[in-house]
């Protein structure tokens, strides 16, 4: 791999949607007119003179005129990030990483299930499954938030809710008496799913601690460990499998992740210290 | 369309679906049809455990009331029982459950439930064995809700 692999690439941000308290979307200009890139995988982004984190692309991958990034507020790169606005300039290097299992999953029950601000690396699984429905069985979509005013994309998860040809449940785990909806850990959604569990994949997001409950219920449905796909967060440094930084067990999230079957990690997921 | 009788309805939920036949006759004599509208209290915290709900359509909020706010922190819909502090006697509700979509329910006369469950050790054991599994889910799904995992 050449020297070019770390240089990051210059573009311009379009848009910035201030999705909820502590989160927001930048939509960038593509510096090469097009980004190409596959559902699940990340990008590098850069804030000059501040430093570089890795984020999933929450766009859609066949719209790839524009490149979206959807980003949590929780430290200085992404503090700095929050700070762009339209037309400041970010670098940009990627995409990496091996995404959600678009392949494996047609001809099959589908289960997408999103925690909190891992809706965003899901996005663009979502709507490519809705995009090209014919090719699934049965579509069923969880989303749980902290709260109705954390939750991300209420106006595309209308849209998703309004359809006939997906199932839909969305729940926060605590509200106040405005909320109509569901109350209740997005687990407790799982045993509606209905799905044919020797024919399903599911593909889930969110905090470690709650893909790790979404696993046991599944696993009770009876979806096995190599169905369920997982998509798992560590520091990055190169992002290209080069410095080790990422390092998990016996594979760099980077290159060999972000996405993993459940059964190539259930060894080593949630133990300490890995 | 044929209405469909309380002992048909009990067959197909979960909560109920491997007592014997018998068994499910003499828990539907225990059983009516029950509305409530929108706004409505199913149960009232302090109130006695008279009745225990199966939820066929609609949906409800538990709420706790906690310094002049109410906070919701579970949701029962279609399929879910309301109600479980009746098993042991005497009791009264912990919770408001306030109705936020009309609910048709089947509403149980909870101490025709218990005395069968004490006189019928077979399918007491069965009664308790489901409200276990039930008080185990909640309590699981309580603990996941504490940790706050989206904060
Ligand atoms: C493959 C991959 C994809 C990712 N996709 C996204 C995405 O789409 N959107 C997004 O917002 N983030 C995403 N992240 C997480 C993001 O990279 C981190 O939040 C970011 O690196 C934090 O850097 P910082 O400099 O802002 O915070 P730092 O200054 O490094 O950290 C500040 C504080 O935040 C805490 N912190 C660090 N990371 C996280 C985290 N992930 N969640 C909560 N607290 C954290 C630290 O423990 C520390 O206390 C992804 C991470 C990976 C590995
Ligand atoms: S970040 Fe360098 S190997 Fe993964």
């Amino acid at each position: 791999m050449g020297k070019d692999a770390m240089v990051p690439a210059t573009m311009r941000v379009r848009r910035r949607i201030q999705e909820t308290a502590d989160t927001f979307t930048l939509e960038l200009e593509p510096d090469a007119g097009t980004f190409v890139f596959e559902p699940g995988q990340f990008n590098q982004l850069y804030v000059f003179g501040v430093g570089e984190v890795p984020i999933s692309i929450s766009g859609d991958a066949a719209r790839p005129s524009v490149l979206v990034h959807t980003i949590r507020d929780v430290g200085t790169v992404t503090h700095a990030l929050s700070k762009l606005r339209k037309g400041d300039t970010v670098g940009v290097r990627g995409p990496y990483g091996r995404g959600w299992p678009m392949e494996e999953a047609r001809g099959k029950d589908v289960i997408l299930a999103a925690g909190g601000i891992g809706l965003a690396p899901l996005r663009p699984s979502i709507r490519h499954v809705l995009a090209n429905r014919d090719d699934y069985e049965r579509v069923v979509i969880f989303y749980g938030a902290r709260t109705p005013e954390d939750m991300l994309y209420p106006k595309e998860l209308i849209k998703w809710r309004s359809r006939l040809d997906a199932k839909v449940s969305v729940t926060v785990d605590r509200a106040d008496r405005s909320w109509h909806g569901n109350v209740g850990v997005i687990t407790q959604l799982v045993s509606a799913a209905r799905t044919n569990p020797s024919n399903t994949i599911a593909m889930v997001c969110g905090p470690e601690i709650m893909m790790h409950y979404m696993q046991i219920h599944l696993a009770r449905l009876g979806v096995p460990d190599e169905a369920i796909f997982v998509s798992m967060e560590r520091n990055m440094k190169c992002a290209i499998g080069r410095c080790g930084h990422c390092q998990y067990g016996g594979d760099f999230i980077c290159r060999d992740g972000p996405v993993f079957a459940f059964s190539e990690i259930a060894r080593r997921f949630r133990v300490r210290a890995l | 369309m044929k209405t469909k009788t309380i002992p048909e309805l009990l067959r197909e939920n979960e909560f109920f679906s491997e007592l014997p036949d018998d068994d499910i006759e003499f828990i539907a004599g225990c059983a009516q049809i029950a509305h409530f509208a929108k706004g409505k209290f199913v149960m009232l915290a302090g109130e006695p455990c008279t009745h225990f709900y199966l939820v066929r359509t609609g949906r409800a909020v538990v709420e706790v009331e906690t310094a002049n706010r109410a906070r919701v922190i579970h949701s029962p819909g279609p399929g879910d029982l309301i109600g479980w502090s009746w098993v042991l006697p005497p009791a009264t509700w912990r919770y408001d459950v306030r109705v936020i979509e009309d609910i048709s329910a089947i509403a149980f006369d909870a101490e025709c439930v218990r005395r069968k469950c004490e006189e019928d050790t077979e399918f007491g054991y069965h009664i308790y064995r489901r409200i276990l599994e039930l008080v185990i889910e909640r309590l699981m799904a309580t603990r996941i809700q504490m940790l706050d995992m989206f904060a």
